[in-house]
């Protein structure tokens, strides 16, 4: 039986510390038959616990899944544990669509893992469990250094994609999960299939899908039956789910299947759910289907107001007017449409921004929550190559940890003061809309006070986006968001699982000496 | 060889087709749909079966000879 440990960093992104669907999914596979330990790093002084852990044990490997933002902390870590005795082994989005660059910028590692590694992984471990040789594994790539120092790389085949019914079911014990479910009002979010067929150039999907020898299984979804089982399974884990979340990236794409899932799991499962969805997919059927079987609410990412940006630059390929048909018709079926937006992306004028706003504020009445992110630029992806070819990205950016911090572009098409400007508008909107609602407000009032308040945006979106160092803003903001969530119904926690704040890049200081010398060498945001 | 390709209702604008196979496939906007471009399809077979295998509503058909 292998001896592992996989590490889960995701400090500081903004969000509730929650369950990886993933990882959850290979620690399902591989603890089966070995002793696998998974750590979710949640902050910072997890950091002093890990170099402990590592040092002071003999593992078969280390495993750590990591996101662009979350690679400072990784920096911190080589710098103050010894992993040089470990098989150290890097896996998730960033490593495997900055192949390269993973091992330019982090050394310490001897192989990173491609894409999914339910079967890679436990083959890994039988490998290391009979001492046989390892290099063969497939999906991974080892690094070799030879006597004289030279580094060559073996690059094996990407494993296919599996169909997720023949997948051991993910288990979330190695996550803190009594916690994060109960401090998310018993939400229990979960995954049932995987892969989105859509080509939005800001997200890593349509890149990862290209990693595997049968792209054309990508999205995938599991029976009908094997859905409910996993609920079900679930469920025994943590009885006091009052709701679900089904984290799917477009729960909604196969009409026939959500239609059946809707019909079997208001008998089976019957408690509130929500979902994330594309407008395209939504008609009066699926908002009948889903309304039928518990829906409360489906978030969608908007992005962007401005036609000419979501088609060109962003490739989402609709008008506004079917987000407009799409937010309709589930206010038609009494369903809550949640808005998600991005601001600050590259060639984004404050005049589009303007239009996202409004967009929002004078089309999208129904969407009764929402937020605004800054545009992150991710390795690998079509708009960061993008960014890059048009030298569009600032400086200093490896330094924030998620997408509620700062505008990641220069000041060319629009300034940073316009950037944030529409960022907090946008948020305040969405924040006093969830409000009212929570106090039983009627939409014309309360869209009366959303005009009120956004004449007096500056010193409101101080609340609503506290500075970090504002510690009476913050309090406030604390305190706003208690009687939010102790007014609110289950079925929904995006407002208070967000730590909404906003920092200033040059005030991370402590983490400038550390990334000093890496930033020097190996940056693949501003290569 | 491929004689006929034909999009069946209920495509979700995805852009995978487009993206597969851009010489055939394209989004249009207005209609909400992938739609084709008249084109030698014997041209490009490799690629149709893929845009067809990859639809991930199954919308894409085609008709060899």
């Amino acid at each position: 039986m292998a001896k592992g440990l996989l590490m889960y960093f995701d400090i500081e992104t903004g969000y509730y510390p929650g369950l990886h669907h993933g990882l959850a999914y290979l620690m399902g596979s591989v603890s089966k038959n070995n002793d696998v330990q998974l750590f979710h790093v949640y902050k910072e002084e997890h950091l002093i616990e890990l170099k402990d852990l590592i040092e002071n044990n003999s593992w078969d490997f280390v495993g750590i899944s990591f996101t662009t933002n979350q690679r400072k902390y990784l920096w911190k870590l080589f710098e103050t544990t010894d992993v040089s005795n470990q098989l150290l082994i890097g896996g998730g989005v960033h490593p495997t669509l900055d192949k390269e660059n993973t091992f330019r910028e982090f050394p310490e590692f001897d192989a990173i893992c491609i894409g999914e590694g339910e079967t890679s992984f436990v083959e890994l471990c039988k490998r290391l469990d009979n001492g046989k040789d390892i290099s063969e594994t497939p999906s991974f790539i080892f690094k070799k250094v030879d006597d004289v120092g030279k580094t060559s790389f073996k690059v094996n085949p990407v494993a296919p994609l599996m169909h997720i019914d023949d997948l051991p079911f993910p288990d979330y014990t190695g996550f803190d999960y009594k916690r994060i479910i109960s401090d998310s009002g018993g939400v229990f979010a979960m995954m049932l299939g995987r892969g989105c067929p859509y080509q939005c150039k800001y997200c890593a999907s349509s890149h990862l899908a290209k990693e595997y020898p049968n792209p054309e299984n990508w999205v995938r979804f599991p029976t009908i039956e094997r859905s409910i089982e996993l609920i079900k399974k679930n469920l025994e884990l943590y009885p006091d789910t009052r709701s679900i979340i089904f984290a799917d990236d477009v729960f909604t794409v196969r009409k026939d299947w959500i239609k059946e899932f809707c019909e079997v799991y208001k008998k089976e499962i019957g408690l509130p759910f929500e979902c994330n969805a594309r407008v395209e997919t939504i008609r009066d059927d699926v908002c009948e289907a889903l309304k039928s079987a518990g829906v409360t609410s489906i978030d969608f990412g908007v992005e962007s107001g401005s036609e000419w940006l979501r088609n060109n630059i962003v490739s989402r390929k609709h008008k506004n007017e079917r987000i407009i048909k799409c937010f309709n018709t589930l206010e038609k079926h009494s369903i809550k449409g949640f808005s998600y937006n991005i601001v600050g992306m590259p060639f984004e004028t404050p005049a589009m921004m303007k239009e996202t706003y409004e967009l929002n504020k004078h089309h999208l009445k129904s969407a009764r929550y929402g937020r605004a992110f800054y545009y992150y630029p991710y390795p690998g992806t079509g708009m960061h190559d993008l960014s890059l070819k048009n030298k569009l990205l600032r400086p200093g950016i490896e330094d924030l940890s998620g997408y509620l911090e700062a505008p990641t572009v220069l000041e060319i098409h629009a300034s940073h003061k316009e950037i944030r400007k529409w960022f907090k508008k946008i948020n305040l909107l969405f924040a006093v809309r969830l409000i009212c609602d929570r106090l039983y407000l009627p939409r014309s009032i309360s869209e009366v006070i959303v005009s009120i308040t956004q004449f007096f945006w500056k010193p409101l979106a101080g609340i609503v986006e506290p500075d970090k160092s504002n510690v009476i803003m913050k309090n406030i903001n604390k305190k706003l968001k208690l009687i939010v969530k102790k007014s609110g119904k289950p079925g929904h926690s995006v407002y208070d699982s967000h730590d909404t704040r906003k920092i200033e890049i040059d005030g991370l200081e402590k983490n400038k000496e550390i990334s000093k010398e890496r930033n020097l060498t190996n940056n693949p945001l501003q290569m | 060889m491929i004689k006929r390709v034909w999009i069946e209702e209920g495509c979700v604008s995805c852009g995978n087709s487009e993206k597969v196979c851009p010489e055939v496939f394209e989004i249009d906007i207005e209609k909400e749909t992938s739609t084709l471009k008249i084109v030698d399809f014997s041209l490009f077979e490799d690629q149709i079966k893929l845009a067809a295998a990859s639809c991930p509503v199954n919308v894409i058909k085609f008709e060899e000879e």
